[in-house]
């Protein structure tokens, strides 16, 4: 006699018997294993979707990055290795407000001798405008004409600051798109707007330019730097913007910059910032906020998996007396095992189907409200698996009690 | 040729400090090709018998012997291969699988044999023949009478081609008419070369058999042949 099946045999898990038993039992009880599925399709749902629209965020702030050029380097007062305990309660940046030597138009013609390139000052603040009887709050930028290149800004009509440093003195102005629209209704050239009550005159109108991680950049006004620094009554400058002519530059310009600043400012209490550095900052700062989201949502997938858990023993409760008939006619431990395994398995992974089906409308809606989402391939697939390892880890408790039944306890089951 | 045997075959059910022996020292011999009824009152030991020769249970101490290998000493797995490949079971309750149609109920044991499917259907449908109940194939257990039900266990005890067949108070559930066909049939398959062990508490429906174990207090106290057994027509 032959105890043991062959190896192929013993092998053969018969899966479309397997599933065939797997979907009519989940069909014999739809409305408790829809429940079920809702655990996991809520929480495959909120983890590809908040994933998605970090994504979405990601993508959205390279793209506004990428988009200040990537042969720029950023000026700004203050470095965190020389500050006094004091200073760095601060955020960088802040370094004019907190009492750190800030930058001014010293700087900015000692850097104007570094040859092949372009530098263009930047201060910012916001202010009132108005027109008429229209007032609104707009953010103020005061630069120069090599701002234009530097920043890539396009131009609806007349012209952007265009003078020479020391010949734009004027109280000229170029607006953003919705001042124009909004507030001048759409005729502006020539017209006087009124900023924090001194009198401009608009002589260019930008293109709509939309909202950056700066603020909406279509509120925005431009004015010459020196008439901001006299409305401010100093001669500080937030930022100074540095272009070179090629990436491979960016180093040598760097060191160049150090050279020339340290030499006017004594020390080394200003900091040069890239765009490939701001890529990386703010790549990290969006990840953590990634694995926060995903974690919170995460943790409605466990819930799920409980529910699936529980619903599984409920199931092998039930089916006691099926599992002994089974194993009275020859199932093995690991015929049983499978059977309610896989039937785990389909729960989740149905339900992570329809989670991600419902992320995937999900984002397309938040489009249309202009959310940023994208859905990446790796979401998708890493929705997948989890629903699936979801599936193995809520389901191999009840399973492995299914598979470890007596067969005659099983069968006297009432 | 012998079958099935025991060899001072024993079982003590432990509920926690008091022993209950079941069974006490069973030796008997089913040949080929026997009819053999099993009989006792409740409380006798024949269940307990009926589980351990069929492999459902372990004995406490002895020997079971099926098809000339020993099987008490065997693992969960090899187990469950000798109940799929040596042993057919007819419960008095029936014990179909109530979502399954009765081909498919049939085709169950097949199926943890690894046989493909095109094959189990074959069999599956030879055997529904054989018992008569080829029309109702496609049918749910819920939708057949009991009798019906009886016999499509049969069938499924029937379709691996088994050792023997163990049948446990296989008209309990019925009424006597039914009862008398399924012992009929059982009678039946047994003149068709198969081995039938009968467990019954029931004197008439073990007369119907060629030999009779009585068990009492779980021991074997006779070993009663039947030269003229009562024949259903």
């Amino acid at each position: 006699m032959r105890l043991c099946q062959t190896q192929s045999e013993r092998c053969k898990l018969n899966i479309s018997h397997t599933l065939k038993i797997v979907i009519s039992s989940i069909s014999s009880n739809k409305t408790r294993n829809f429940l079920t599925m809702l655990g996991i399709l809520i929480g495959v749902f909120a983890i590809v979707l908040m994933v998605s629209i970090g994504e979405g965020v990601r993508q959205e702030v390279n793209k506004q990055i990428e988009g200040l050029g990537a042969n720029i380097i950023f000026v700004t007062s203050g470095n965190p290795a020389q500050r006094t305990e004091s200073q760095r309660m601060g955020p960088p940046g802040m370094g004019g407000f907190m009492g750190v030597t800030p930058l001014t138009n010293q700087d900015h013609q000692a850097l104007l001798t570094i040859q092949g390139i372009k530098v263009s000052p930047l201060i910012s603040r916001s202010g009132i405008l108005s027109y008429s009887d229209l007032t609104d709050t707009v953010q103020v930028t005061g630069t120069n004409y090599t701002y234009l290149e530097i920043a890539s800004l396009p131009l609806l009509e007349g012209e952007f600051l265009s003078k020479t440093d020391e010949d734009a003195l004027d109280k000229e102005a170029v607006i953003g798109y919705r001042i124009y629209t909004e507030i001048l209704n759409s005729d502006a050239l020539n017209k006087t707007v009124y900023i924090n009550d001194i009198p401009f005159k608009v002589i260019g109108v930008l293109k709509e330019r939309g909202i950056s991680m700066m603020g909406d950049q279509d509120s925005e006004v431009f004015i010459p730097f020196k008439v901001m620094q006299d409305m401010a009554n100093n001669e500080n400058i937030t930022t100074i913007n540095v272009s070179v002519d090629s990436q491979d530059e960016i180093e040598s310009v760097k060191k160049e910059i150090t050279t020339v600043l340290k030499d006017i400012r004594g020390t080394e209490n200003f900091r040069l910032t890239t765009q490939s550095q701001m890529l990386e900052i703010t790549g990290t700062i969006i990840g953590t906020l990634n694995l926060a989201l995903g974690g919170i949502a995460g943790v409605s997938l466990l819930v799920g998996g409980i529910g699936i858990m529980n619903i599984m023993l409920v199931s092998v409760a039930e089916r006691t007396r099926e599992i002994g008939i089974r194993k009275a006619v020859g199932a093995r431990r690991k015929d049983v095992l499978w059977q309610f395994l896989l039937e785990a398995i389909f729960l989740a992974l149905v339900g992570g189907v329809l989670g991600l089906l419902f992320a995937y409308i999900g984002s397309l809606v938040l489009k249309n409200f202009d959310v940023p989402s994208a859905i990446t391939f790796s979401s998708i697939v890493i929705a997948l698996i989890f629903s699936t390892i979801i599936g193995v880890i809520f389901g191999v408790y009840p399973a492995y009690r299914a598979a470890s039944l007596e067969p005659i306890v099983a069968l006297r089951y009432e | 040729m012998i079958v099935m045997e025991t060899k001072n075959l024993g079982k003590i059910y432990s509920f926690d400090s008091i022993k209950v022996t079941a069974l006490n020292n069973v030796s008997i011999q089913i040949n080929q090709g026997e009819i053999v009824g099993i009989m006792g009152p409740s409380g006798s030991g024949k269940s307990t018998l009926m589980n351990l020769v069929g492999c459902l249970d372990r004995p406490s101490q002895g020997e079971i012997w099926i098809a000339g290998s020993r099987v008490d000493n065997l693992n969960d797995n090899n187990l469950a291969i000798i109940r799929s490949k040596q042993v057919g079971f007819v419960f008095q309750n029936y014990n179909l699988l109530p979502r399954l149609k009765v081909i498919e109920n049939v085709e169950l044991p097949l199926i943890y044999q690894g046989v493909p499917s095109h094959l189990r259907r074959k069999k599956a449908d030879e055997v529904l023949e054989r018992i008569g109940l080829k029309e109702r194939m496609h049918h749910k257990p819920s939708q057949i009478s009991g009798g019906e039900q009886q016999r499509v266990a049969l069938a499924r005890a029937l379709v691996t081609n088994p050792s023997f067949i163990l049948a446990d108070e296989p008209t309990g559930n019925l009424d006597s008419k039914t009862g008398k066909e399924i012992i009929k049939l059982l009678q039946d398959l047994n003149n068709g070369g198969v081995t039938v062990l009968l467990i019954t508490h029931d004197r008439f429906v073990a007369e119907h058999t060629a030999r009779v174990i009585h068990l009492k207090d779980g021991e074997v106290i006779e070993n009663e042949a039947l030269p003229n057994p009562i024949r259903e027509v």
